[in-house]
């Protein structure tokens, strides 16, 4: 957690390969990495400091490093690098940054990314509310794709492996991170988790996100594919109340359908508001428990495998 | 009567009073926790900012950060009190704690994918006020970046 998130420190996570059993800490990134742009210590965290000698060619005082500005123009040595840096005339430097707040969070997506691009692994980030039915989902997909599809399983939760263990039931390969006070996934987080994993070359990755409607929608995991899932117990309006989850999401699943005579919930309201949300966004209307409309589910998977590679 | 100040007489031996310190804190805790719940990714938001400005500190060598300028966009999905709270249980004793904090509130702005208007964008679910279509881009609003930092430099 300590790339982007100070919802706990890192000793809070917990990373469990779940079919061996195996507990695992989370691993330590390569020493490489951890040098990488800004990695860097905030005050929960282990601290590292490095000094960086550069030469300048000018000579140090009280007030920083001062160059001479001849009429000729100003000359300073850098050696052979270069690198972006600020004359201390003044005691006051202002560094025009223009990044990313979240960027170090995109860095680590990126590399997911790439990962999953390199051994043609369609990777679904699963979002909802609690309660929608992700596992279920999830379960009955491992199920009956069983020695049709390859899939593994990424499960974060705040607490507890009550999902994995579910899921670890179908046969498939599971993680479970537990995030401890965490209320998203973020991409750091699945890196490690990917490194207990190892999933397949041409496989399926299901991610199954914290159930959280809000905080999910933020955090890039490196994912091909955002599916956000609602159910019919839920309120039809959803979508505008989240809409940034709805904004950022690439497939919307209705689950519970079988339900939809007993509850208040319009589909096709829903999906009004979805789409005023989102235009780009594709539906499908299914049950899990049921079974109904479940191959149209697969039929999405199947194709959005092959697109990846 | 040196040390006989009205504290000191507190009838700390009543039953329960003992506990007052920690009843006083529940009390502010509950308070704390009702309107602001621990989940908020506005926490990880607060923790990324501090991330680069302890990189940014480092890299120039400075001692701490003056001036810290955030461009936040209306339709970010960032609630500005939760920001608020995150801040000040987050920031203090780091090289941020004495920043000054300016933030631009870059307001929404969407685009008619039919006919072409440009138009505010309050919602992510805001319609063409021109022809009252959904079928929009969001071209603005959506900014979550440090755009710069005022180092105070290090004394050596």
């Amino acid at each position: 957690m300590c790339s982007t998130c100070g919802c706990g420190d890192t000793d809070g996570i917990t990373i469990t390969l779940f079919n061996t059993g195996t507990n695992l800490k989370p691993i330590d990134l390569p020493e490489a990495l951890s040098k990488g742009p800004v990695r860097i210590a905030t005050a929960n965290h282990h601290h590292h400091s490095h000094h960086h000698h550069h030469d300048h060619g000018g000579s140090h005082d009280a007030v920083g490093h001062v160059h001479n500005h001849g009429a000729e123009g100003h000359v300073h040595s850098h050696g052979d690098h270069d690198h972006p840096h600020v004359h201390f005339p003044s005691p006051k430097t202002v560094v025009d940054l223009e990044v990313d707040i979240l960027h170090q969070n995109q860095l680590f997506a990126e590399r997911n990314r790439g990962y999953f691009l390199a051994k043609s692994i369609l990777a679904v980030n699963l979002v909802s509310s609690p309660g929608s039915g992700k596992t279920s989902l999830l379960e009955r997909t491992l199920t009956d794709l069983k020695g049709k599809l390859t899939c593994s399983v990424i499960e974060g939760d705040q607490q507890s492996s009550q999902d994995a263990s579910r899921i670890a039931a179908t046969d498939a390969p599971v993680v479970q991170i537990n995030t401890g006070k965490g209320c998203h996934l973020d991409a750091d987080m699945v890196s490690k988790a990917l490194q207990q994993l190892k999933p397949p070359a041409d496989s399926v990755l299901f991610i199954e996100n914290v159930g959280n409607l809000v905080c999910p929608a933020l955090f890039d995991l490196g994912e091909a594919k955002r599916v956000v899932i609602i159910s019919v117990t839920e309120g039809d309006d959803k979508p505008i109340k989240y809409p940034d989850m709805f904004h950022s999401a690439q497939l919307c699943i209705i689950n519970k359908i079988d339900l939809l005579p007993y509850v208040q919930f319009d589909v096709e309201r829903a999906k009004d508001y979805a789409l005023q949300v989102n235009h780009q966004l594709k539906f499908l209307e299914l049950s899990a428990t049921t079974g109904q409309g479940m191959d149209q589910w697969y039929q999405w998977l199947e194709n959005e495998r092959s697109l990846a590679g | 009567m040196v040390g006989h100040y009205p504290i000191m007489q507190v009838p700390w031996n009543i039953p329960g009073y003992s506990w007052l310190p920690l009843w006083l804190s529940a009390i502010g805790w509950y308070a704390i926790r009702r309107n602001h719940p621990a989940e908020m990714h506005e926490l990880s938001i607060v923790m990324s900012i501090l991330d680069i400005a302890n990189n940014t500190v480092e890299l120039h060598h400075a001692k701490e950060v003056e001036v810290i300028e955030l461009d936040i966009g209306e339709i970010a999905g960032i609630e500005m009190p939760a920001l608020d709270f995150a801040w000040q249980a987050a920031i203090p004793g780091t090289v941020l704690q004495k920043a000054e904090r300016q933030i631009n509130h870059i307001p929404g702005i969407g685009k008619c994918l039919e006919c072409g208007a440009t138009f505010p964008m309050p919602n992510l679910y805001t319609p063409c006020p021109e022809c009252n279509s959904y079928f929009t881009d969001v071209i603005a609003g959506k900014e979550l970046k440090i755009k710069s930092l005022t180092l105070a430099t290090a004394e050596d």
